[in-house]
């Protein structure tokens, strides 16, 4: 699914990402854990194709292509969606209108035929039951005004609608409340297939109770340093990362 | 005296709008009043002086098809500033029309109209009132509802560099409804400068929607109105500077009498080189009175744009309601947009708000649209009609709102 090699990523000239390494392969869930400030949402910009991040050494190949020089869009239309750590609010484009243009733009990419108004409508709503998110919400602008965990969870229901390759939930369960946490983990391992990989990132043991990673990750100071199991997950809430960070900076 | 003056004199005019008196009195108080360069508060960020100095020569008026057109019944078309009678026509139930001239004015305007539409506040007013010979009073007739919008069409074709005083004067009667669209529009290179002015007298109970779209290559327009609102009245303008060379418009709403209502749109997009003045004010000096200004601007390429906002409530003018809005996007960085909000309140029991922001379009925006599979070009257009969604629901007509966003649209492309 996505091979990153050596992926090396500067922002104003401070180097947040210093040699990355990771591979996931398709149908694989993969969580990502670490200290605030370590590089977890730089990362997930950077797949995205954020353009503000300089890539300044590495690779990321998706699905056999180098996708380091694409724009974003091109990107999202190859199957990789981001849901934000903080959603973006549009005032004046409704979620419908976002939705519509968003995947007519990925039909066109595809040289797809874009769905019918009625076929739309009828995604529009059955993935919005598939999140629980309230009608009234996806007639209102994009984000504006919407409390935390309504954010998110327009997040998940926008994954629903562009069916991603590669998905990435960066703290997608932070501003969830207990059910909502069960609502969208519920999503999200629907949507789960064998083609399908998902990169979660998450401070807590608890959302991987519902989602259930095949691998886990630390990383800590722009690199992966350390990769393991679920087990891993358990472990750090135990412990805590002064461990990690003892080994690391020895 | 500069080469504009030499050409205007030498012209010979028939059908001058207003008295020898007027028009003699008008040339004085041209000559003493200062030419509009950048040290003059007023045109600080448009310097037309330069429009003094052009070598002008006179023009055959023929015919040219307009880039937009709005079917109507009622249709006045001005052929590089001249009206043209063959293609015009209106319903007389509804309106009256009379070709301006000396006589006229003097036997259709009263004494209070006619001391209220010879402008003499800047030089190029002073200049229309001296030398305008072409334009009509137009009437909407009292307690009557107009049944389809008065279509007034500006078609400017000049190969030669001239120069045009159009004089309109529009009378709604009381309790009269009516429409009025404006279209400045036209194909091809054009080497008119036109000087109109419209004075617009909406009396009591009357009410105008009046839209000013100026879609046009390479024109240079001062376009002044000056409206007077009497008791009740409502005045709505929608203004539109789409294309265009170099414009300045003047909005300038008196309030005559109390409980008066103005709603002030307007959206401006100059790209290349383009320069979009917009001057407007409103004198509140009577109570009960209120205005609603919104104006959005954006600008790319090297394109200038402005919005000066000047809003007076005089002492007696006891509730007022006066709210100000310009908000801006600046798409390059080569685009310059200046807003100038300037609210004077010399009474103590109103409420008067103001706000005024430029900005760049919002990257983080941007980036979410484009991590959704929307392309920068869509993504721009999504965030720039969720921009303009407030000012584009205010137009009346769904075919002008569609024109005005699709012509923004391919701004942005
Ligand atoms: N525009 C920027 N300019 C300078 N430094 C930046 C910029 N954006 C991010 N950083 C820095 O990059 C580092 C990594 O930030 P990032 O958001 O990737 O961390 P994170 O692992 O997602 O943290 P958290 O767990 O708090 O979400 C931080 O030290 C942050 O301050
Ligand atoms: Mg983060």
């Amino acid at each position: 699914m996505i091979q990153i090699k050596n992926l090396h990523a500067s922002i104003n000239g401070k180097e947040i990402l210093k040699g990355l390494n990771l591979e996931i392969k398709p149908g694989e869930i993969h969580a990502i854990m670490g200290p605030n400030g370590s590089g977890k949402s730089t990362l997930s910009a950077v797949i995205a194709g954020r353009e503000d991040y300089e890539v300044t050494a590495g690779e990321i190949i998706f699905n056999g292509k180098n996708i380091i020089e694409m724009s974003p869009e091109d990107r999202a239309c190859e199957g990789i969606f981001l849901a934000f750590q903080y959603p973006i609010e549009i005032p004046g484009v409704s979620i419908t209108n976002f939705m519509k243009t968003a995947l007519e733009n990925k039909a066109k990419y595809l040289n797809q035929e874009p769905l019918s108004a009625g076929d739309f409508l009828k995604k529009m709503k059955e993935k919005k039951q598939l999140v629980e998110l309230d009608d009234s919400l996806s007639k209102r602008s994009v984000n504006e005004g919407f409390s935390g965990g309504e954010k998110k969870r327009n997040e998940i229901f926008q994954m629903a609608m562009l069916e991603p390759k590669l998905s990435i939930l960066d703290e997608t369960d932070s501003g969830l409340d207990i059910d909502a946490l069960r609502i969208v983990a519920n999503g999200v391992n629907k949507l789960k297939s064998p083609q399908n990989s998902a990169i979660v990132i998450t401070h807590y043991q608890r959302l991987l109770d519902y989602i259930v990673p095949d691998f886990v990750h630390i990383l800590y100071k722009g690199k992966i340093v350390k990769s393991g199991t679920k087990e891993l997950a358990l472990e750090l809430e135990a412990k805590g990362y002064d461990w990690i960070k003892a080994e690391i900076d020895a | 005296m500069d080469s504009l003056y030499n050409f205007l004199i030498s012209k010979k005019s028939e059908n001058l709008a207003f008295s020898s008196t007027i028009r003699e009195n008008a040339i004085e108080t041209y000559k003493k009043l200062p030419l509009p360069v950048k040290k003059q508060e007023d045109w600080k960020y448009s310097d037309l002086s330069n429009l003094f100095d052009i070598e002008y020569n006179e023009v055959a008026n023929n015919f040219e098809t307009n880039l937009f057109k709005i079917e109507s019944k009622n249709k006045l078309v001005f052929i590089n500033g001249c009206l043209k009678s063959e293609l015009s026509n209106f319903n007389n139930k509804d309106i009256e029309i009379i070709p301006i001239s000396e006589n006229a004015v003097a036997t259709n305007l009263s004494i209070e109209y006619i001391n209220k539409s010879n402008n003499l506040d800047n030089k190029f007013s002073a200049l229309n009132t001296a030398f305008a010979n072409n334009g009509v009073i137009i009437k909407f007739k009292k307690n009557n509802a107009l049944s389809e919008p008065l279509v007034i069409e500006y078609i400017n074709n000049s190969k030669v560099a001239t120069f045009e005083n159009t004089k309109n004067i529009i009378i709604a009667e009381e309790g009269s409804v009516s429409e009025v669209i404006e279209i400045h529009s036209n194909k091809d290179l054009c080497m008119l400068t036109s000087n109109i002015v419209t004075n617009i007298f909406v009396n009591e109970n009357a009410s105008i929607d009046y839209t000013i779209l100026q879609t046009e290559k390479e024109c240079v327009k001062i376009n002044s109105h000056y409206v007077h609102q009497y008791k009740n009245s409502k005045f709505t303008a929608h203004t539109f500077q789409l294309d265009g060379n170099l414009i300045r418009n003047n909005l300038i709403i008196n309030h005559e009498n109390t409980h008066c209502e103005t709603s002030l749109n307007g959206i401006f997009f100059p790209i290349a080189n383009q320069h979009f003045d917009n001057f407007t004010i409103v004198n509140h000096t009577n109570e009960h009175c209120t205005t609603n200004e919104n104006y959005r601007g954006l600008a790319n390429d090297s394109g200038v744009g402005i919005f000066t906002g000047k809003i007076f409530v005089a002492k007696g003018a006891q509730k007022t309601l006066a709210q100000q809005s310009n908000k801006n996007i600046v798409l390059s960085n080569k685009a310059k947009i200046h807003s100038k909000p300037q609210l004077e309140i010399y009474a103590d029991d109103v409420s008067c708000s103001h706000g005024s922001t430029t900005g760049q379009i919002d990257k983080d925006a941007l980036f979410y649209c484009q991590s959704r599979g929307i392309s920068k070009q869509d993504a721009l257009k999504l965030l720039i009609n969720a921009f303009l969604v407030t000012n584009i629901r205010l137009i009346k007509h769904k075919e002008i709102a569609t024109f005005v966003e699709e012509k923004i649209n391919l701004k942005l492309a």
